[in-house]
């Protein structure tokens, strides 16, 4: 199944894109492996993950998800 | 009577005096309210290594930012004995002196208002993403990062 990445801030900067489609991925912890393989620069970033909008706590299956977002840190206010 | 009344959010740019006094005079009518209390966020003229921040540029995932508005306004309304509540935050460029936090909490006794106005603006800070980008005088940045 086909799943939306999205990248913020000077995340989408490494990647130099800000949305990504991925196929066949199992399970978060794979995602994250295989993101920064593809773009090793993110390994230097903090950054938290949200799954369908919704921060990530530990490693979850992708199946019937279908957006994941890569955070890096929080500016607000 | 509580309100409990959904708004946009983000607002394109700095939020303006005139809006905050704005608001101030809309909640004249509602005569239960005691105390308010107001936190504005203004945009700091940091200085990191010898450059001084000119404007900052904030971006969010907004899909997400308007759902923690949203859990943030509902733990307030449940914690807090409150009247109203409002949050406005800018995106897009914010000058050095200029508003882009409005938060304005509005309660029957001045505690729940002061309790409640710092409980959400620690909530925000922390729990709501959005991002920015701090830019100095020649127009070169780096990415803030909100600190506990």
């Amino acid at each position: 199944m086909k799943i939306q990445l999205k990248f913020f801030g000077q995340l989408a900067e490494i990647t130099g894109k800000e949305i990504v489609e991925v196929d066949g991925i199992e399970d978060t912890d794979s995602l994250v492996k295989r993101m920064l393989n593809e773009f090793p620069k993110l390994k230097s970033c903090k950054f938290q993950i949200a799954v369908d909008q919704k921060l990530l706590k530990q490693n979850q299956q992708l199946k019937s998800v279908s957006e994941v977002a890569f955070l890096p840190p929080f500016a607000g206010g | 009577m509580k309100e409990n009344k959904k708004h946009d959010v983000f607002i394109h740019g700095p939020i303006s005096p005139v809006f905050i006094a704005d608001a101030i005079n809309k909640h004249s009518k509602k005569t239960n309210i005691g105390a308010h209390d107001i936190f504005l966020g203004q945009v700091r003229n940091d200085v990191i290594d010898g450059k001084t921040v000119q404007t900052i540029d904030y971006s969010s995932y907004e899909e997400m930012a308007e759902k923690k508005f949203y859990e943030i306004r509902e733990d307030a309304f449940n914690k807090f004995d409150l009247t109203c509540l409002h949050i406005y935050h800018s995106l897009g460029r914010v000058k050095i002196g200029e508003i882009c936090l409005f938060v304005f909490v509005s309660s029957v006794h001045r505690k729940a208002a002061f309790d409640a106005c710092r409980w959400i603006v620690e909530e925000i800070k922390m729990n709501v993403p959005v991002f920015g980008r701090e830019i100095f005088t020649d127009e070169t940045y780096v990415w803030k990062e909100n600190t506990k």
